[in-house]
């Protein structure tokens, strides 16, 4: 039992005390308020101290830990030791854990007493099931407890495993923590909501709640962007989004975060929807959890190439949900009558029924994808597991996406005065028309992108107006948010739609085009970490590039990273799929115990392992092979710290086996056979994809206008008074 | 805007999404045995161990390899778009697709690899 598990079993009881210090007593009693606010800062403190201390054991290579043995090695840098800390289950809970902390204190230094005495046992609500689930599942958990008869108490592997080379990346860094400080903020309005339906007041938690709203929706969306940079960047399919139940597990409370931030506005404003703000408080966080559990539980591992895989905390993450949801549920209906509601007005349109419409497409947005993420599992509950394709998202995404930036920009022309929108909206409309003819004409006729993008156009010289001739600071952070959603709906459909994919095998020193590019391969090179190099071919000029491409001895397993040449117009996508060395295609073999291959015109079968002097004087692994008919055993011998490869002849020939690598696990064998005089080796070769992403860098700049629009949503004042 | 014109509004969109998603194929991918795939021809999801040592290749961007079930039985499976990363490395593999019945072949449109547990004793 680690001291830092006992840290951990403290701060679960310092965080289950806040609730029934607070609730036990009757209403009255003012005094537990202090006691809870002093309770809940010293859980704060603890947890940092618990974030701090993994830290330290991944900083200074304490393999005793499973976790840090997992996640690190020797040769990983001290940066991608620290960001080791939130790359797996355990840890990253605790950094969601610890960022929550923050956030209940926090909030906790403003409100009333009355506000402060149910929102305080709310969030450390919340925060108990998280530490359960740590205590259950431990970053703290010791290695021989996690693999009992391997590894003996008290024996320290003096190496790790290693974290994974795809994590091994600067956008790795970030996306997480981001992520994860979006899922905590989303339980403060929660708590909000929840202690307006407990005391029946509605008005002064949407006040408090709005900051921590906005706050949420721009980390939860720089969250998932930056998961969509490193996607492109790194993973080598060419995309930045692909409907992975992962993914869309935190498109879906993203997107009901934006549909509250406008309902919470038009509260604001028109002192309208308070059922509706109070109803997506609570199902925020409700989603927020439901995505861990589809993330965490193992339940989607045959679906997603994002999952954990299989976990012991399945059942913890589902009693988790189920509690929030079943308890946000009866909170709610047992208290909506009381909810002032105003009809939705006899008036006609107008920029509130914008905003109801806008709200009304989200959450619709959201129902759906929820749906289609959820198949696996509601599918598989009554009948075979079924999941959905691509195509459903895309056909959801145009059907509410095409009425959904109508809206978006309806509601802004609203604003513009009557005679200017007379002559500004044709003038829109028509520029948007010829814009979508000038960009798709030759590229796609798909109806899809021509519809979009003549709105998003229509929409860009709207706003832009907008921009320039409105004064007042209130309107620029929405007017930045949504010019950055015309931008990103624009680049959206040419990076999807005006893309081609080329596919190419080159052989070394030969030129060919692939797609737009001419490249010169000329081959493998580096010892260690091995890069294919091409030469890249403009004319008379070459440049020379290189793409990493080796098998990783950790995982033993094959990493490669695309190359992206970046332009104004377009990026160049260049994917290596495959590497074939000439020389080994006709020499290298390996072979499972009992099994023969052909290699050329020899035939080899591997028999069985041999060992020799394994205790004293040279140990030497034997492999029994069958070449032609003909007993060989070549050898690997580990003499001063090395191994040895001892080769053997083959009889009547001048070629020679030798044993390169054994596998102990599975029993087999990689063999080395010289191919001998007079044999032509084949050419390397490397098969490549290369495809052309058209514009993309206007979804890269509607990213970036999207988050600096949110955050700066962040100064916006309620009526006048700081929340 | 009045109650009714909200329901409406909802009701249309809801519907046209129904109606689209009733007429368009390729939606939903069930989990399948190789023979009902293999029957059917519809959209499915399978799932199999790639058999590593029929060697795969990579044919003008297709890549064919080939899995086996649980009793054993193989099938040979096309897949044009990026080599999975992992593959070579792989165990299990889901794959999402239509069996050709003229080619004798899966054509796969999505292949998740599944690697093997990665803690495995340092030999």
């Amino acid at each position: 039992m680690s001291v830092a598990n006992i840290l951990l079993g403290l701060l679960f009881i310092l965080t289950a005390a806040i609730p029934v210090v607070l609730l036990k007593p009757a209403w009255g009693n003012r005094d537990a308020l202090p006691i809870a606010e002093w309770l809940h800062r010293a859980a704060t403190i603890l947890a940092g101290i618990l974030l701090l201390i993994l830290t330290y054991y991944f900083i200074v290579h304490a393999y005793q830990f499973v976790y840090v043995y997992e996640n690190s090695s020797n040769d990983l840098p001290l940066l991608y030791r620290i960001s080791a800390v939130w790359a797996g289950k355990e840890g990253s809970f605790l950094l969601w854990l610890f960022f929550l902390y923050c956030c209940g204190t926090i909030a906790g230094l403003r409100g009333d007493d009355d506000m402060r005495r149910l929102v305080l046992p709310a969030v450390a609500f919340i925060e108990v099931f998280i530490v359960a689930i740590l205590l259950k599942e431990s970053p703290f958990a010791y290695i021989w407890d996690k693999f009992p008869g391997e590894i003996q108490p008290g024996q320290v592997p003096t190496d790790g495993a290693g974290l994974n080379t795809l994590l091994i990346d600067p956008w790795m860094i970030v996306h997480p923590p981001v992520l994860f400080l979006g899922y905590a903020s989303a339980t403060i309005p929660f708590a909000y909501a929840a202690a307006a339906l407990v005391r029946r007041e509605f008005r002064s938690w949407a006040v408090s709640a709005y900051p921590w709203v906005v706050f949420s929706m721009a980390s939860l969306g720089l969250g998932i962007f930056l998961g969509g940079y490193w996607a492109y960047a790194v993973l080598g399919w060419g995309g930045y989004w692909g409907w992975d139940p992962v993914e869309n597990s935190s498109l879906i409370p993203w997107l009901v975060s934006i549909a509250l931030m406008h309902a919470l506005l038009l509260q604001k404003k028109a002192g309208m929807l308070h059922r509706t703000s109070l109803a997506l408080a609570l199902s925020y966080l409700v989603l927020v959890i439901y995505s861990a559990f589809l993330t965490r539980s193992g339940v989607l591992s045959n679906f997603s190439v994002h999952s954990f895989g299989e976990s012991r905390i399945t059942w913890y993450l589902l009693v988790f949900l189920l509690t929030v949801l079943t308890g946000s549920v009866f909170l709610f209906f047992s208290r909506m009558k009381q909810i002032p509601h105003y009809g939705a007005g006899e008036r006609g349109l107008d920029w509130r029924s914008m905003i109801i419409a806008g709200v009304i497409g989200l959450v619709l947005m959201a129902a759906f994808i929820l749906g289609g993420t959820s198949m696996p599992i509601v599918s598989g509950l009554i009948g075979k597991p079924t999941a959905v394709t691509t195509k459903y998202y895309v056909i959801i995404a145009v059907i509410i996406g095409v009425p959904s930036i109508i809206i978006m920009i309806a509601a802004m022309t609203f604003m513009v005065p009557r005679q200017t929108l007379k002559k500004l909206l044709p003038v829109a409309l028509v520029v948007g028309g010829l814009g979508t003819v000038a960009m798709n004409l030759g590229h796609s006729s798909d109806p899809a992108p021509w519809i979009f993008m003549g709105l998003a156009i229509a929409g860009l010289i709207l706003i832009m107006r907008d921009l320039w001739a409105m004064k007042t600071a209130a309107v620029l952070p929405g007017r930045v948010t949504h010019l950055g959603i015309c931008f990103m709906v624009l680049g959206i459909m040419t990076s999807t739609y005006h893309s081609p994919v080329f596919h190419g095998t080159l052989e070394k020193e030969k030129e060919a085009t692939v797609g737009p590019v001419t490249l010169s391969f000329k081959g493998l090179t580096g010892t260690s970490r091995g890069a294919l190099e091409f030469d890249l071919v403009d004319g008379a000029a070459r440049k020379r590039i290189a793409m990493a491409y080796f098998i990783e001895p950790k995982m033993n397993s094959l990493y490669r990273e695309p190359r992206i040449l970046t332009g104004i117009m377009g990026d160049t996508y260049i994917a290596p799929e495959e590497y074939r060395n000439g020389l080994d295609s006709i020499s290298i073999v390996m072979l499972k115990k009992g099994e023969e291959k052909k290699l050329g015109d020899i035939t080899v079968r591997f028999e069985q392992f041999a060992t020799q002097h394994m205790t004293s004087g040279t140990p030497t692994i034997l492999a029994e092979l069958t070449i032609q008919g003909q007993r060989l055993k070549p050898g690997l011998t580990f003499a001063d710290g090395h191994r040895h490869a001892i080769p053997a002849i083959i009889p009547g020939t001048d070629r020679a086996v030798s044993l390169m690598q054994i596998n102990a696990d599975d029993h087999s064998v990689l063999l080395r056979i010289s191919p001998g005089k007079n044999v032509m080796t084949p050419p390397d070769t490397v098969a490549i994809t290369v495809s052309y992403k058209r514009l993309i860098i206007l979804v890269w700049a509607g990213t970036i206008m999207v988050t600096v629009g949110t955050y700066l949503a962040m100064r916006s004042r309620w009526n006048g008074k700081r929340a | 805007m009045k109650r009714i014109h909200i329901i409406a509004g909802i009701i249309v969109i809801v519907g046209a999404i129904v109606a689209v998603l009733s007429v368009s194929d390729d939606l939903f991918s069930p989990y399948v045995s190789f023979a009902d795939a293999q029957k059917s021809g519809a959209y499915v999801q399978i799932i199999g161990r790639i058999d590593q040592s029929i060697a795969p290749k990579t044919d003008d961007g297709v890549l064919v390899f080939s899995i086996r079930d649980e009793r054993n039985d193989r099938l040979v499976v096309q897949h044009k778009g990026p080599k999975p990363v992992n593959f070579e490395h792989a165990e299990q593999a889901v794959i999402l697709g239509k069996y050709d019945q003229t080619s004798k072949t899966f054509i796969a449109e999505k292949v998740l690899v599944k690697c093997p547990s990665k803690y495995q004793k340092k030999g």
